[in-house]
């Protein structure tokens, strides 16, 4: 199922809309591992502050707001960065997640299904269309 | 569809603008910009749609005129209900207007004619007053309205 037939479909309910919460905080989780795995050695990272998560879904079926975590990005010459969940239920997406650089915004997005392993893409704010896959080397790219 | 390209350029502008703004803005401002964002994914969801709609338009009263001039009465015949030249298209439905030129019934998952009935159902929602509270990915859509209409020439 995708977030279209989500939407309006009537197939979902309180438990699906948890469910889908945690595979939500899951796919953050491991982003974020795989991120800190993948960073040029001049850069660290680590997990600091939260945004709120409160979306239409969650509003309808009564579930509480939820924190999400960032991850914060430094490198060695001053430059700072950071890792932040923007929203789960997108239409055409499951999920994105922002890369804000000093110099460049970045979207990440789950092209995949809902519960698929996810399939992150990165482009950039201006220039959207244009995605690439989100690994090492693409991340090692913009980090330089 | 040749609109779409400018159509993103003005969205992606305003979108940014409103990003940066965000991304300075305390928490309950931040949320007032974002519910921002979500009208205007909404605005130009609906602009998007109708493009994909009148692309779907002009490919259904070639293939029309296209099966009107068969030498086949067989495949003629039926295809006298419909005008083609007529606004409406003599009243038919959009979604005998896909069917005419996508296999909706595909028994690929995410068919071209299973994608555009879904954004139909969306953009069906929005068009008539229920707003959704939920963003867009309104790049993706004007990929997906891309890879429809090169789905609809090759049914054409």
């Amino acid at each position: 199922m995708n977030v279209i037939e989500e939407l309006i479909e009537n197939r979902i309910d309180r438990p699906y809309v948890e469910r889908r919460i945690e595979d939500w905080k899951m796919r953050i989780d491991d982003l974020y591992t795989s991120v800190e795995s993948w960073l040029p050695s001049a850069w660290r990272a680590y997990r600091s502050g939260d945004v709120p998560m409160h979306e239409e879904l969650m509003h309808r079926f009564g579930v509480p707001q939820q924190q999400l975590p960032i991850l914060q990005l430094d490198s060695i010459d001053g430059r700072r960065g950071r890792m932040e969940p923007r929203g789960l239920w997108i239409i055409g997406a499951n999920g994105r997640v922002d890369l804000i650089l000093p110099t460049r915004h970045y979207l990440i997005v789950d092209r995949e299904d809902s519960f698929e392993p996810p399939k992150w893409q990165l482009a950039t704010l201006d220039d959207r269309r244009n995605e690439t896959i989100l690994d090492r080397e693409a991340l090692t790219r913009i980090l330089s | 569809m040749k609109a779409l390209p400018r159509i993103e350029a003005v969205y992606l502008k305003i979108d940014k603008v409103l990003e940066e703004e965000r991304s300075k803005a305390n928490p309950p401002e931040a949320l007032r910009i974002e519910a921002q964002q979500v009208l205007n994914d909404q605005a130009y969801y609906v602009l998007c749609w109708r493009q994909l709609e009148s692309e779907i338009d002009d490919v259904c009263r070639g293939a029309i005129r296209k099966r009107r001039a068969s030498g086949d009465w067989h495949v003629r015949r039926a295809r006298y209900l419909y005008n083609p030249d007529d606004k409406k298209l003599s009243g038919l439905s959009f979604e005998d207007r896909v069917a005419l030129v996508l296999d909706k019934e595909a028994n690929e998952k995410y068919s071209p004619g299973k994608r555009t009935m879904a954004h139909y159902g969306t953009r069906n929602e929005i068009a008539h007053g229920t707003l959704k509270l939920t963003r867009i990915d309104v790049s993706a859509f004007m990929r997906d309205c891309f890879a429809i209409q090169a789905a609809l020439y090759r049914a054409a």
